[in-house]
């Protein structure tokens, strides 16, 4: 899992908390953009904002749906946060399903609401989305579904934000810059020989 | 019979008339009427001859007919006879002369046909009283005489018996011109063997000209609410001499109303209305005349069916050496298009929307008091009881040779899984059995689906149920031991009389009583699906309430995770 309070999440997390209203938690994707080579793996966060930070309300469950263009993007893995309790040590149960073109991940705490306020901070990250890359372009991310219920099963109002996962052809291997500036040292220093007399053969 | 002189004043007008002269009142009338008409005083009013020996037919030319140079099957023809020239022009250009056994079958006998529209006859000159002697066939003949002052709509008298003779005509109504003889509903031919006409005083004409007419709509199309249509009439003189005193005699369709012409037409009652057009010289170019009509409203005297039908005779005070081009018909049907779109009036006898199903036979119309099915004794059993004792047996709406299906709505494919009975045009008795495979008695608290259509087509489909089956376990409520929740098997293993699907806490999946992870489990693992009534994993709504949505989703798994029995929801 990564860092949960990067700059980029930082930043995304602002944008969300600016345009959604004060009652609404928003939901989106960090980074909200980035570019990578094709066949490289890539990673985004789900990313959540908006909560009591020690207060309510707290996240008790959610269930999304991530869609994607599945003719650049091949879903590999989703890894959930633990701001709902650890899946591992049975404070939450998670799931997801992997499919082209949507990822399906859902989450329910078995934590009580006051441990769950308790726990988590106002923005954290959800679940991290890992994809191989397929093919050269720009696929959007979106949630087709988004449920979001507070600690006490009450369904949140959600200010959703998409992103977009750009893909780019591998291009030629470029000359290294070192290289050039060798070339062009001994090309000079062959015209300075060749502009002195007898400076081809050393004096005897 | 009725007796129609347009030009008669009322006596109200009469009234005030005698009141500006001065005069006494039987005075004013006499005056009035003697001037209007042109009749002489004293001589008798309007009136329909009924006999042959009326005195009003003194001295008449008796003429038999038809000629027997007129073949059978003649949409048309005429004959002259002591100056007086008779032409019969078939309005709808069928037959007017028919041959075979009237009635019968019994012998040969020349027969005059109405025709599918009726028959104009023309008279040249004009001549003071008419009638027409012969055999009614299929019931009393009837015609519209037209004089110079007004008109007079004969009805022979009906007698009893076939072959029966009768007698028609009409006088003093002024010179008699034309007479139209409509086909009625009951009376479509007559076996004419006589005219009788009394000649007029004037001198018998001495010019001679051929006049024929032609009739055209203009338009609007005949459309419903009154709409007014406008008719060209084009008036040709072939000659030899000019036609003095021409005038048109225009036959108003039924039900419509004169709107106008050019020239003024003159109103002779009874839907009659003459157009002088004056002398009119050999052609061309043609005396021309437009006339304007106002049709009824839809379903007063319109209907889709409707044929609007206007008709008109030119005569003049010359001779005609070819009177059977002296009659032109102009036919609009009813413009149904216009109809399309209007609502179906159930009981009006009318096809409001012109869509060839009127009243109950339009889908719409279906279950309506006015449209009590003609069948309802399909009885249904099951299990070997009737269902019709439990008050199910299904109106099945007026049928007309059709099928009927019936099968339970929840069936993927009913047409493979419905019995399918024959329907009679006749109402009879059908009985369709069912057999459950349910456990109990379901019949009652079953939907049964009937799906039916009559001979064109039309679909129909009803749900009948004889008992309230709210959670739709088949077990009718008032037997059902939780009949909120879905429990075809009523378990109740406690025996408290409640179904164990009540006993069981929401949330409660494995039913052990107590919710832990596992039940939990179950209903994270069921998200997004739909929950029957009483599925403990459809616990609460978006709300957070408590109360069951009817869909399993994220919300219940966290709504039962805060009713665990156990802290974190251990089991």
């Amino acid at each position: 899992m990564k860092t949960p309070f990067g700059p980029v999440v930082v930043a995304t997390l602002a944008a969300l908390l600016a345009a959604g209203p004060a009652h609404a938690v928003g939901l989106g994707f960090a980074p909200s953009s980035q570019t990578v080579a094709v066949g490289d793996a890539v990673s985004v966060d789900v990313v959540i904002s908006g909560l009591g930070a020690g207060l309510a309300p707290s996240l008790g469950a959610f269930d999304l749906d991530v869609t994607f263009d599945p003719l650049l993007l091949a879903p590999t893995g989703v890894t959930f946060g633990l701001f709902l309790g650890d899946p591992a040590l049975g404070d939450a149960l998670a799931a997801f399903v992997l499919a082209p073109g949507v990822v399906d991940l859902a989450e329910v705490s078995f934590l009580a609401p006051a441990d769950l306020d308790a726990l988590q901070p106002a923005a954290f990250t959800l679940a991290t989305l890992t994809f191989a890359t397929l093919a050269a372009g720009t696929s959007p991310l979106a949630f087709a579904q988004a449920v979001l219920d507070d600690a006490f099963a009450v369904r949140l109002a959600t200010d959703t934000a998409g992103g977009s996962i750009t893909a780019l052809a591998a291009s030629p291997v470029p000359l290294p810059a070192t290289l050039l500036l060798l070339a062009a040292g001994a090309a000079v220093l062959a015209l300075r020989r060749a502009a002195v007399p007898g400076a081809a053969s050393p004096r005897a | 019979m009725t007796g129609n002189s347009g030009a008669r004043p009322s006596c109200r007008w009469l009234a005030t008339l005698r009141r500006a002269a001065g005069v006494p009142a039987c005075l004013a009338v006499l005056v009035v009427v003697a001037g209007v008409t042109g009749l002489g005083a004293g001589q008798a009013q309007a009136r329909a001859l009924l006999s042959p020996g009326d005195p009003a037919l003194a001295g008449a030319v008796v003429l038999p007919l038809p000629p027997i140079t007129v073949p059978a099957g003649a949409s048309s023809f005429q004959f002259t006879s002591n100056g007086v020239t008779v032409a019969f022009q078939s309005l709808a250009g069928d037959a007017i002369i028919g041959s075979g056994a009237p009635g019968s079958g019994v012998g040969v006998v020349p027969k005059f046909q109405f025709g599918f529209l009726g028959v104009a006859v023309t008279i040249t000159p004009p001549v003071a009283a008419l009638g027409f002697f012969g055999q009614e066939l299929d019931g009393p003949p009837q015609g519209t005489f037209t004089g110079a002052l007004a008109t007079e709509t004969v009805r022979a008298p009906r007698v009893p018996g076939p072959l029966v003779p009768v007698f028609f005509g009409a006088a003093d109504i002024g010179d008699i011109s034309a007479v139209l003889t409509p086909s009625s509903g009951d009376s479509s031919a007559f076996v004419l063997t006589e005219i009788h006409f009394v000649p007029s005083g004037t001198p018998p004409p001495t010019a001679l000209a051929d006049l024929a007419v032609t009739k055209n709509v203009v338009g609007p199309p005949a459309a419903a609410g009154g709409a007014r249509t406008l008719y060209s009439i084009e008036v040709e003189n072939l000659g030899p001499d000019t036609a003095p005193g021409a005038q048109i005699i225009d036959f108003l369709p039924p039900g419509t109303a004169f709107a106008g012409s050019n020239p003024p037409a003159t109103l002779l009652g009874g839907g009659v209305a003459t157009i002088p057009l004056g002398d009119v010289p050999v052609s061309p170019p043609p005396a021309a005349a437009g006339v304007e009509i106002d049709l009824p409203a839809f379903g007063q005297g319109l209907f889709c069916e409707s044929v609007v039908t206007n008709i008109a005779v030119v005569t003049a005070q010359s001779g005609d050496t070819r009177a059977v081009d002296n009659v032109a018909v102009a036919r609009q049907p009813f413009d149904f298009a216009s109809r399309a779109g209007e609502a179906e009036v159930c009981d009006n006898g009318i096809d409001d929307n012109c869509n060839g199903l009127a009243d109950c036979r339009e889908s719409s119309c279906a279950f309506t008091d006015r449209c009590r099915p003609t069948r309802v004794s399909t009885s249904l059993t099951c299990n070997g009881s009737p269902l019709s004792a439990l008050g199910v047996v299904p109106d099945l709406g007026r049928l007309f040779d059709g099928v009927a299906g019936f099968a339970h709505p929840s069936d993927p494919d009913p047409a493979t899984r419905a019995t399918v009975v024959p329907l009679a045009a006749t109402p009879s008795t059908d009985t369709v059995a069912f057999t459950t495979q349910a456990a109990g008695d379901p019949c009652d608290a079953l939907t049964w689906r009937i799906r039916w259509q009559d001979a064109s087509g039309t679909p129909f489909t009803r749900d009948v149920q004889a008992s309230a089956d709210a959670d739709g376990d088949a077990v009718a409520d008032a037997r059902d031991n939780c009949p909120a929740a879905f429990n075809p098997e009523q378990g109740d293993a406690d025996g408290d009389g409640a179904g164990d699907a009540c006993d069981r806490l929401a949330c409660d999946v494995d039913g052990n009583g107590q919710v832990d992870r596992h039940d939990v489990n179950a209903i994270f693992a069921a998200r997004n699906t739909a929950a029957p009534p009483g599925d403990p994993r459809d616990a609460s709504s978006p709300l957070g309430d408590g109360v069951p949505d009817g869909v399993i989703t994220v919300d219940d798994s966290r709504y039962c995770t805060l009713r665990c029995t156990n802290p974190r929801c251990a089991p």
